[in-house]
């Protein structure tokens, strides 16, 4: 009997593979970890790379899920799977970090302006004030 | 127009020519304030500024043309300027034209004036790629707008009142404010128009945003800007910044 041209065939990932995908997979979420707890990745920045890693280890451990991955994507192997996740992962990381790094720009930009005017001010009140001390001697003795 | 109009002159590197720049808008009309902005340079143009009779603002780095500006009006807006005119510290706007702007300025139902190098008897060079690229902008501009601009790139401005709170609002762009800024002015129900102003040609030797690579990043966000303004829900009139 010959296959249907739109039948896809399966390849899953041999033992050997997922024990390598699952070393990874926890090697990065406890890199993860351990740069939120020593806060040089801040919470609201390692959300996505928690949900990755905890991704990428629940694809790899479990054939189930790798196999409705694979239905769902139509690719044949399961290693262009995750090479496809990983890539979509990059992107939404990219993105992400691009609206981080517009958001701190704004940020820098308002500072800036903020410090050139207290600057102006500072000095404006110092002179002011350096102003006010030169005719204060003088005021007295004419009094 | 009220006397208590501030004049701010961004500049970077400009220690050679903004003397002079500030000395001709005092002799242009007495009595104006004048603020320069100084982006981060590394010469003496603060010092040169506050010689010839300027207020100066430095901003701690070079944070770009737009955020230069900004810092002018958001000083403007504390100092509660009746009007602000922003002009280039290179001498490429004549300062004798600001009275002219002023002037147009002083109608109750005009909110920004735009100084115009083609309009009137200016004879300004300008490479043909530039020109070509205002060309685009302006068709662009004009065929989303009802009046009919000659030079949407001009930074020889002049505005007021409700104008101010869009200059000092996020919403004003932070390296080229140009056509893009125009076009948000005109959704949000302000009154643009020009009138003819002297342009010098650009002093050789001067950094500018025409050099290199630039010309082409800047014709594309500009395209890009003047999309996004498009789609963008239209801005409303608010408070300035404090």
């Amino acid at each position: 009997m010959n296959t249907p041209a739109h039948a896809v065939q399966v390849m899953l990932p041999t033992a050997h593979q997922q024990t390598f995908a699952v070393v990874c997979a926890l090697l990065l979420l406890a890199v993860v970890i351990a740069l939120v707890r020593r806060r040089i990745i801040r919470e609201e920045y390692a959300l996505l790379w928690l949900a990755t890693s905890v991704a990428i280890l629940v694809v790899s451990a479990s054939k189930t899920v790798m196999l409705a991955l694979i239905k769902l994507t139509g690719a044949g192997l399961a290693t262009s799977v995750m090479i496809l996740c990983a890539i979509l992962f990059m992107m939404l990381l990219l993105i992400h970090l691009t609206a981080v790094i517009s958001r701190q720009r704004r940020m820098i930009c308002d500072l800036a302006i903020r410090h050139a005017l207290l600057a102006e001010e500072v000095e404006r009140l110092r002179e002011q004030g350096e102003d006010a001390e030169g005719r204060r001697p003088s005021a007295q003795h004419g009094a | 127009m009220s006397d208590n109009v501030i004049v701010i002159i961004p500049a970077y590197q400009e220690a050679a020519r903004i003397g002079a720049v500030i000395d001709a808008v005092f002799a242009a009309r007495p009595g104006l304030r004048v603020v320069v902005i100084d982006d981060g340079s590394a010469d003496d143009t603060a010092e040169v500024a506050r010689r010839h009779g300027a207020t100066v603002l430095r901003l701690p780095t070079n944070q770009g043309y737009g955020v230069a500006l900004q810092a002018g009006y958001c000083y403007a807006a504390r100092a509660g300027a009746d009007a602000v005119v922003q002009l280039d510290a290179d001498g490429q706007h004549d300062p004798a034209s600001i009275p002219d702007l002023l002037a147009a300025l002083a109608s109750p139902d005009v909110d920004v004036v735009i100084g115009s190098r083609w309009l009137g008897d200016s004879r300004y060079p300008m490479p043909a790629l530039r020109r070509w690229g205002q060309l685009v902008f302006r068709a662009i501009l004009n065929r989303f707008t009802s009046y009919r601009y000659t030079d949407p790139t001009s930074g020889f401005q002049a505005i007021k009142g409700r104008a101010l709170w869009f200059y000092t609002s996020d919403a004003f762009p932070y390296d080229y404010p140009d056509a893009d800024v125009l076009l948000m002015l005109n959704r949000a129900g302000l009154r643009c128009i020009e009138v003819p102003a002297r342009f010098h040609p650009s002093p050789p030797g001067k950094i500018s945003m025409h050099d290199g690579y630039k010309p082409f990043y800047y014709v594309l966000r500009m395209l890009l800007s003047l999309a996004l303004t498009l789609i963008r829900p239209q801005p409303k009139p608010r408070g300035v910044r404090p």
